[in-house]
């Protein structure tokens, strides 16, 4: 048999799993599930830490995960079913989860590998808007922000708001037509780049799974890209998703699976979050079978991942993860700054440092201003990013702790102001794709103060890094 | 706009075109100005023709059906919405048509071409199973009975019963695997037969758009494959097939598009079918704007298209279209014969003498045995009498053809209503040598030899 059994598996479970209510499986089961494990498993978040430090506390963290997987399993909302694994099944599949995976082709092919917490080895950083809704007249110069930088180890691109000048509706030939538009505008800048093997994310506008199927294809993004499936919140997937799923397991392509939890919702504060993001990362390997596993918990009012809270609660799961298994995990920065703004460069190195002391394998950057705002994205929001995954490899959880103690408080009192900062139009030359001189002169401003703090950029070599 | 560009427009007309509920269509708009042109055109069925040669006749049903596009447009069950043209638009839509068409790749590549009625050039041969369910273990020697036959161009395959054992659901992750593997095997199957780059008709399985979109793809079926995208009928589309259809222009896939009216329903008798395939055909080229355009109308009962009212119908309507456009026309034999009878053999030579004489460029065969719905009734050599008469009988004329073929339909017209659906594949192959049962051999050389004896040059080597 060609095709892989365990998808074939995930499919039938997903047709013939325990039938239950979507608002039972959140509210009655999933909520309880969480408070429960919080507690037997002494699970609490004290303020004392920004990056969880403690080896033991991450290792309950993952045992916590691994009951609420095998508890509460994956909700698909198309047949109002669990997708069910014993506690068992999962830790005999989490032994064979791919622990390395290659992207790109020629002379952008690069490698993920699977990290440990305080890890030498180089945590893969992608650059990006990650979805953030442009203009298609937009699209070519915000992608090229990022590519002519030479830094990113792969690129995430914009939604598109229209196709050849049409409104993208869901489900709709307009889809195909939307999926395939972004296709052929993220090859026109690789060609303008010069990268053509350079990896890119697919398929950022797909709502269904008509976008998601329409987009790889001939011609359009390839089996070395990275496609995206996500996972609802919470730990809910649909036959849309599923179908997805299926279309890049028969081609052979690298899935980037993430999982958002909501910080305050049915997961409660951080240390729910860490239970909740840790299991969910865990399902999405049961459910996908795909390769990196990406966490972006979401505070409902500030739209950001950046909250002390937060990054204590993601540094949490992903070390627990990378301690007990070899799921390559990723992280995606969600600050509540945009582009224009010092609020952005503070966050994004806060959580970078987090991430690449934690053991995450991979770094996205960035969902800027939220992630939510139309064209507020910019190639140089995930830059700081780069910048200290290159310059502050083997980094300990302590040493970042530290400094995240210095550069929080620069930013956390400006996040309830909604931060947003400027559109791409504003701090860019659209025409040369370079930088305002306000906006550079800001990025140059506060990584000095980084420097200062103790980050040591001034190491960072760009040329010919990627 | 030129042909394929048009998509755009499709999609924003089928969100903004004219609202109607969809019974009123069919019933108040379709039906009513199908009988209104057979009056305004005097189209007229004679029994004592199967096959027209009247060129103003078909010039006269030419100018129905462009009637009927331009009145009616293209019913979107997704928006209830009507997709409109005006009278110029659809004739510019048929200006730009392509006129020819490259199928396969390497040197299982063919060409299909816009032929005239009484025209000499090669027809495009296809066969194939068409959809006739099929279990996993006999989808491969199915389809290689059919590419072992060297008169078949490209391949049409089965449908599969199941995936890996599994039900196949619509609209489910289990039709997007099971598009992949119905590719899997189709290309296993022509490797086999030393034809990697035959044109393989597809998705089979694609009852909504996730299967068309999901076996047409890296390392599943190719853009020199043939994909396939119909309007229900009457003259109705959806977004699961605009969808497929925007797939293929965007992939450059080739793409068949079709429309099976049905006999004795909203279009009505033989009149309106022929109305119906040529309105029908030119909304095709309109609203799902791709290379070829097929038609088989259905009979309710028999769930064939060869009683000789509607293989006059059929080729008036074929004729019409050819002789006006340079629309790359075909059709779809399917016989209420199954593999193991004479009555099949009879129905597919008719029906494809009577079709490749009025124009055609692709002859599809077959949907045999009740017209393609009965599980495993589908062999090779049911195609193979449609590749033989085919590439027989170019070059001859209608009117001859008329003659031979009006012989032909006597020897089945009264078998027609007692579902003569004959034997299951592996009851007339020997499933591992691929071959025909020296029984359903032996009937196929009878009746070959029959039809050479009526006067269908069969033995012609050139």
């Amino acid at each position: 048999m060609k095709q892989n059994p365990r998808l074939i598996d995930v499919l039938y479970r997903a047709e013939t799993g325990p039938i239950m209510d979507e608002a039972d499986f959140e509210r009655g089961l999933l909520g309880p599930e969480i408070k429960k494990l919080a507690q037997k498993y002494d699970i609490r978040y004290t303020g004392e830490e920004i990056i969880n430090c403690n080896d033991d506390l991450a290792d309950r963290v993952f045992q916590a995960a691994l009951d609420l997987a095998g508890e509460v399993g994956v909700f698909n909302q198309s047949t109002s079913r669990r997708i069910l694994w014993s506690r068992e099944e999962i830790e005999n599949d989490l032994k064979s989860v791919p622990s390395v995976a290659s992207l790109g082709n020629g002379e952008q092919q690069f490698l993920i590998t699977s990290r440990k917490p305080d890890d030498r080895k180089s945590m893969s950083v992608l650059g990006g808007v990650v979805g953030i809704p442009f203009p298609e007249d937009m699209y070519l110069p915000l992608v090229l922000s990022f590519l002519k930088q030479g830094i990113f180890d792969s690129i995430d691109g914009p939604s598109l708001e229209t196709a050849y000048g049409q409104p993208i509706k869901a489900g709709t030939g307009f889809e195909v037509l939307g999926a395939w538009r972004e296709a052929e505008l993220v090859q026109e800048a690789l060609e303008a780049a010069d990268q053509p093997g350079r990896a890119v994310s697919a398929v950022e506008l797909a709502p269904t799974a008509l976008g998601g199927l329409a987009g790889v294809t001939w011609g359009g993004y390839r089996p070395f890209d990275r496609h995206h499936v996500p996972m609802t919140s919470e730990l809910k997937t649909n036959n849309d998703l599923l179908a997805i799923i299926t279309h890049i397991n028969n081609l052979g392509g690298v899935i980037g699976a993430y999982y958002n939890p909501i910080y305050g919702g049915h997961a409660g504060g951080g240390e729910g979050v860490a239970i909740l993001a840790a299991a969910g990362l865990i399902l999405s390997y049961q459910l996908t079978l795909g390769h990196t596993f990406c966490t972006r918990p979401t505070h409902p009012f500030l739209g950001c991942d950046t909250t002390r809270e937060i990054l204590w609660a993601t540094s949490l799961a992903t070390q627990a993860l990378s301690r007990n298994s070899n799921l390559m995990t990723a992280a995606l920065a969600g600050p509540a700054g945009g582009p224009g703004t010092k609020t952005i460069i503070y966050e994004n190195a806060a959580f970078a440092l987090m991430a690449l002391s934690s053991g995450v394998s991979e770094l996205l950057a960035s969902h800027s201003a939220g992630g939510a705002v139309p064209r507020h994205g910019s190639g140089l929001d995930g830059r700081i990013c780069v910048e200290i995954a290159r310059t502050m490899q083997g980094i300990t959880r302590e040493e970042a702790n530290h400094l995240l103690e210095k550069i929080v408080p620069l930013y956390e009192s400006d996040l309830e102001s909604k931060p947003i900062g400027k559109p791409f139009e504003e701090v860019y030359d659209l025409e040369s794709v370079e930088p305002t001189a306000e906006w550079q002169g800001i990025y140059d401003q506060v990584r000095s103060e980084l420097f200062e703090l103790g980050l040591p950029l001034d190491h960072f070599d760009s040329a010919g890094s990627k | 706009m030129g042909h394929k560009a048009r998509i755009v427009e499709v999609l924003h007309r089928a969100e903004t075109g004219p609202i109607m509920e969809e019974e009123k269509f069919e019933r108040e708009l379709i039906a009513p100005t199908v009988k209104e042109l057979i009056k305004k055109y005097d189209i007229k069925y004679d029994d004592k023709v199967v096959v027209n040669s009247d060129d103003d006749m078909a010039d006269r049903i030419f100018q129905a059906g462009l009637d009927l596009a331009e009145a009616t447009g293209m019913f979107c069950q997704s928006t209830s919405r009507r997709i409109v043209w005006s009278r110029e638009e659809l004739l510019e839509g048929l200006r730009h048509a392509p006129a020819e068409v490259v199928m396969g790749a390497g040197v299982d590549a063919v060409t299909a071409k816009a032929r005239v009625p009484d025209d000499d050039a090669r027809v495009v041969v296809a066969g194939g199973a068409y959809g006739v369910p099929v279990p996993e273990d006999m989808y491969v020697p199915m389809s290689l009975s059919y590419l072992k036959e060297g008169v078949i161009d490209v391949v049409d395959n089965p449908s599969l019963e199941s995936v890996y054992g599994y039900p196949v659901k619509a609209g489910s992750p289990w039709e997007v695997l099971a598009a992949r593997r119905e590719a899997e095997l189709a290309l296993q199957a022509a490797n086999i037969a030393g034809r990697p780059g035959i044109c393989l008709g597809c998705v089979e399985l694609s009852a909504t758009a996730l299967g068309g979109l999901a076996g047409v793809s890296y390392g599943g079926y190719r853009p020199t494959d043939w994909l396939h995208a119909p309007i229900m009928s009457e003259l109705k589309t959806n977004y699961e097939m605009l969808s497929i259809v925007t797939h293929s222009i965007r992939t450059g896939t080739l793409l068949e598009a079709y429309y099976n009216p049905i006999y004795g329903g909203y279009v009505g008798g033989g009149e309106g079918i022929a109305i119906a395939v040529v309105g029908g055909l030119i909304l095709l080229n309109q609203c799902h704007p791709g290379h070829t355009y097929n038609t088989r109308p259905n009979h309710p009962f028999f769930n064939c298209d060869t009683t000789p009212e509607m293989i006059w119908a059929i080729g008036l309507g074929v004729q019409g279209l050819t002789r006006n456009t340079n629309l790359l026309v075909d059709t779809l034999v399917g016989p209420a014969g199954g593999p193991g009878t004479k009555t099949m053999l009879y129905e597919n030579a008719a029906f494809v003498a009577a079709t490749t004489v009025s124009g055609q460029s692709l002859m599809t065969s077959c949907h045999s045995s009740s017209g393609g719905a009965t599980p495993r009734h589908a062999s090779g050599l049911d195609s193979k009498i449609c590749g033989e008469v085919t590439r027989a009988v170019r070059g001859m004329k209608r009117d001859e053809i008329n003659e031979i073929v009006k012989q032909i339909t006597p020897k089945y017209v009264d078998d027609l209503d007692k579902n003569p659906i004959g034997k299951p594949f592996e009851e007339v192959y020997d499933i591992d040598k691929v071959e025909p049962t020296p029984e359903w051999q032996g009937m196929y050389d009878e009746v070959k030899e029959e039809l050479i004896q009526l006067g269908l040059p069969l033995d012609r080597l050139v």
